[in-house]
């Protein structure tokens, strides 16, 4: 024969054991896929890096035209295509 | 893109020095563009995984023959873009070399592989599809992004692009097919909107208001007796 108190005491044990064991799967399922390494930049701050990036680069707006430079210089081209304008809204 | 990862100091260099830049915008000119809310210049920009959005950004990298080396599609951070332009790099060398056309193209589809094969653990966990977009790839019966171990979506972005490049050694840019490299997920794509699409159509199933309803909202719960 079991003492009560003594079943009471597995009991608090069982659900300690199923606590923790949930805290543990829920940790794994709360990973994030997104990339840590850059934070969220705010509308001034895109503002301000969007006019880095135009200046920062000599951008060509004819593919013939990129095609030929690239040729000449004997360097790759890097072309972007998207969905809006690079120096406006997208 | 533009904000976070094309404006970081290291990578604007890397494309000022080693590459010829341009850009164009394909919105209605192409038919695999995707759609997108409208985003004003100084809106916000948030981060989200590899490859997101690969309709709406598509980065082309052409050795100046006009050989495509690579075909990025959508937003890489970056991290994951610096690696796949130091590996662009290396297949530039391989393009200009003077071995013949037949042994550059083997070592072109060897190189792709390999290359994502080395992906870091991180690069893979970073570069899985969103919620929508393996919600459409769960329909494609015989989509790249399923396991071949169990059919199961669970593929990811970074591994797709590189099996899609390898399978188009060195192909000159009029050739390459864009928008089947690109064809994975839903046409319409907006960071903000998780969820937000009609799977079938590729469009928001939840637009904008223009104005706000004329009637008092009423809080749920308050209901009195008349």
């Amino acid at each position: 024969m079991i003492p009560k108190s003594m079943m009471f005491t597995r009991g608090l044990m069982v659900v300690a054991v199923m606590l923790c064991s949930f805290s543990v799967l829920s940790a794994g399922d709360d990973e994030k896929l997104t990339p840590r390494s850059v934070p969220k930049f705010g509308g001034t701050e895109v503002e301000s890096r969007v006019k880095t990036l135009m200046s920062g680069v000599s951008w060509h707006h004819d593919f013939d035209d990129a095609m030929a430079r690239a040729a000449e210089e004997g360097k790759p081209l890097f072309w972007l295509q998207m969905v809006g304008d690079l120096d406006a809204g997208l | 893109m533009r904000a976070v990862t094309l404006s970081q100091p290291k990578i604007l260099a890397v494309l000022k020095d080693q590459f010829v830049c341009g850009w164009r915008n394909i919105q209605g000119k192409e038919s695999y563009a995707g759609k997108s809310h409208d985003h004003p210049v100084a809106s916000s920009a948030l981060q989200t995984s590899n490859g997101s959005g690969g309709r709406n950004v598509q980065m082309l990298f052409i050795a100046p023959s006009g050989a495509v080396l690579h075909c990025l599609p959508g937003y890489w951070d970056p991290d994951g873009m610096m690696h796949e332009i130091e590996f662009i790099m290396e297949l530039a060398r391989l393009e200009a070399s003077d071995i013949p056309m037949l042994e550059k193209r083997d070592k072109f589809q060897l190189a792709h592989l390999n290359h994502a094969a080395k992906h870091t653990e991180q690069m893979v966990r970073d570069s899985g599809l969103q919620g929508f977009d393996k919600m459409r790839e769960e329909k494609v019966e015989g989509s790249s992004f399923r396991r071949k171990t169990d059919g199961e979506v669970m593929r990811t972005v970074d591994q797709v692009m590189h099996e899609r490049m390898a399978r188009r050694p060195l192909v000159s840019i009029e050739k390459f097919d864009v928008g089947t490299v690109v064809d994975y997920g839903t046409r319409f794509y907006d960071k903000g909107g998780d969820g937000c699409c009609d799977l079938e159509k590729g469009k928001p199933t939840a637009p904008r208001r223009k104005s706000a309803p004329k009637e008092k909202w009423k809080k749920p719960g308050s209901w009195s007796k008349p």
